[in-house]
């Protein structure tokens, strides 16, 4: 089953490949490597044999038969059972001398097979190979060489080429097969949690082996982008709740209200007085699904194709302008400081949505009298927008929370608002690059926006 | 009024179209973005009001298309969403103002009345005057009953648009736009704070009211009498 699933995988399907690959070219080299040497070794045997007749025909050319028949009797009674073996026949086909039973004489390349004749039958037959040629005088000779060394050196060779072969393919196939395994059992790992994932557990990840370079770092940039899945899947769950509840509230309210009016007849003036209070309800409930579909588009970033160079004076000192009257109506005071023409890239409208979010933000959680101070300035080369004032603040365990979607301090809960606010901010700041810190103003809160 | 409506909602057309009758208008409908183009070219209305996802052929090309043939009938889109972007192509393609869904419909009729009373290009004047209030746009100082007013620059720009739309219904959404480049909605109550502030120089010292609250549409600037 699992060898089965193996075979279906890309990496063991490469290892057999190439485990095939490597059989088909070790083949054709042994075999070159084969027909070269043997062709070596009978050359080498042909050249022993030619030389040898070269002797015989340059003594018969200097003195005639009877040297050349001494010689290769004197050679037979010498050798023994050596290698080479000559005859030396006459015109008739006498054997004059030599260590050869009498041939039927034949010029030329010759196989000799000779079955010995002795008592002992199970003896193997010898083969020779010779070349015969005839003298001047029609005398025939013969040299020939013992083929056995050379038949005992294919057969060693091919055996132990056999041998190399299969080992080598075995080799390449079992190597093959252990990295294929290997890898597949990364990507099974990786397949699983993946599966995992997909039935819901989000918290799983890819597990980490520490070596294998590329898949690692492969497994390390998937389980990154996990976590970040996992922050946003757990943002999403956070919000489409708090949705649910924010909007559930006012719209049971709402319902109330119509169902009281139902009751019992009414005269138009109430009944208008009930109609003017649902649109001003739905009216609530429409904005802050404006808000929300605000701060989607802003963190989808298709604002930023519009940036242009923003006078960030310029839009500090138009927000100031429209809000210090509104400061005073509530016995608060907006000052500003504002350096002129610090210009920031960015969207002018967003970011005049973004101070303020930030200045309503102070004056409807601050008490009367609070002084509210915008400063925007260059801070070592960047432009710096600061927002401060005395109200309450934030406790510095919240003030990480703040900018979450619905959140809301539990001191604030009664005062107007939807917890969109700072959460519109955050996403304005991120798409301009910026970054917001909350500090303590003792008493009060600092904002303060760095922007790129 | 002439108005042309192009809207592929049908309750949403009914809508404009039944309210906008009812107050004394004259309304086409078209529900295709192709039927709205043939009547916008072919006809001549006081001001049109385009959806801007129409089936067929989409507002924005409606309107490109029937300004470069010289149409200069003022437009109002109207969108789904309050992008940033989609008000910005609107405007760029040759819309004169936008409106998001869903909408009060004293903000339509408010706007359209806008639109429809633009002054002519070109013409302009130099002195505002409602009743004995007076606006000199070139010294930029106001009188009333011959009395100088000081204001704040931006409380002139305030009083200058209400006088500009002097006996129309202004919004506050069309004054956060026009005043102080305010695309969005601002929780506080920042048009009402200037108004009053404006009331308590023009009006409070005067025995005759001229800035006037249409309750749940906005303000007007006109003589009672």
């Amino acid at each position: 089953m699992r060898l089965l699933a193996a075979a279906r995988s890309a990496p063991v399907r490469y290892a057999l490949m190439f485990a095939g690959l490597s059989a088909v070219v070790m083949a054709l080299l042994l075999v070159l490597l084969y027909v070269w040497a043997t062709t070596l070794l009978e050359r080498h045997l042909q050249e022993v044999i030619e030389q040898q007749l070269t002797i015989l025909r340059t003594d018969f050319a200097q003195d005639g038969r009877n040297s050349v028949v001494g010689l290769v009797a004197q050679h037979a009674r010498r050798r023994g059972t050596g290698p080479v073996h000559m005859l030396v026949e006459d015109a008739r086909g006498k054997v004059l001398a030599g260590d050869l039973p009498p041939v039927a004489p034949t010029n030329g390349w010759q196989d000799i097979e000779l079955v010995p004749q002795s008592a002992k039958t199970r003896a193997k037959p010898r083969r020779f190979r010779g070349f015969g040629a005839r003298l001047d005088d029609n005398t025939f000779i013969l040299v020939a060489h013992d083929t056995a060394d050379l038949r005992q050196t294919r057969s060693l060779l091919i055996r132990s080429f056999i041998i190399a072969h299969g080992l080598t393919t075995l080799l390449a196939l079992v190597g093959g097969l252990a990295i294929g395994n290997a890898l597949l059992k990364r990507v099974d790992a990786i397949n699983r949690t993946a599966s995992a994932i997909m039935d819901g557990d989000l918290s799983r990840r890819i597990p980490v082996v520490g070596w294998q370079g590329e898949l690692e770092n492969l497994a390390q940039s998937l389980n990154r982008m996990l976590t970040r899945i996992e922050e946003l899947m757990d943002n999403l769950r956070h919000v489409s709740s708090s949705i649910a509840h924010d909007l559930r509230s006012p719209l049971g309210r709402h319902r109330q209200r119509l169902e009281v009016a139902r009751m019992k007849v009414r005269n138009p003036a109430e009944y208008e007085a009930v109609i003017d209070n649902a649109v001003e309800e739905i009216d609530a409930i429409l904005k802050t699904f404006d808000a929300i579909l605000r701060i989607a588009q802003v963190e989808a970033g298709t604002p930023r194709e519009r940036f242009s160079q923003v006078d960030l004076s310029h839009v500090g000192e138009n927000v100031v302008d429209a809000f210090a009257p509104v400061a005073e109506d509530v016995e608060m005071q907006l000052l500003a400081h504002i350096d002129p023409n610090l210009c920031v890239r960015g969207d002018r409208e967003l970011l005049t949505q973004m101070l303020v979010n930030l200045i309503e933000n102070s004056l409807r959680h601050s008490p009367g009298g609070t002084r509210i101070v915008l400063c925007i300035e260059r801070h070592s080369g960047r432009a710096l927008l600061k927002l401060s004032d005395t109200g309450p603040g934030i406790p510095a365990s919240e003030r990480g929370q703040v900018f979450r979607r619905f959140y809301r301090l539990d001191s604030s809960r009664s005062t107007p608002g939807n917890g969109l606010g700072l959460s519109f901010v955050s996403a304005v700041v991120r798409l301009h690059g910026a970054t917001i810190s909350l500090e303590d103003n003792a008493p009060g809160l600092t904002v303060a926006v760095v922007f790129p | 009024m002439k108005i042309l409506v192009i809207e592929d909602d049908a309750e949403t057309a009914a809508y404009i179209a039944n309210g906008l009758k009812e107050h004394g208008h004259t309304i086409d409908l078209a529900a295709t973005g192709r039927d709205g183009l043939f009547l916008a070219a072919g006809e001549s209305y006081d001001v049109m009001v385009v959806d801007r996802m129409l089936p067929e052929l989409d507002g924005v090309s409606i309107v490109r298309t029937i300004r470069s043939g010289g149409v200069a009938t003022p437009v109002l889109f109207l969108t789904a969403l309050g992008g940033v972007d989609d008000r910005v192509t609107g405007l760029d393609a040759g819309a004169d103002d936008y409106l998001v869904k869903p909408f009060a419909f004293s903000e339509l009729v408010a706007r359209i009345n806008a639109l429809a009373r633009r002054p002519p290009m070109g013409a302009a004047e130099t002195t505002l005057r409602v009743a004995d209030l007076e606006m000199d746009l070139l010294k930029r100082n106001v009188t009333r009953a011959g009395q100088a007013i000081g204001l704040q620059p931006r409380e002139f720009r305030l009083l200058e648009y209400l006088m500009r739309h002097a006996g129309e219904v202004v919004t506050r959404t069309m004054l956060l736009e026009h005043v102080w480049d305010f695309h969005f909605d601002p929780h506080t109550n920042v048009v009402e704070t200037h108004v009053s502030r404006i009331r308590a120089k023009v009006d409070k010292p005067f025995p005759v009211t001229l800035i006037h609250t249409t309750r749940g549409a906005g303000y007007s600037i006109h003589d009672p009498g």
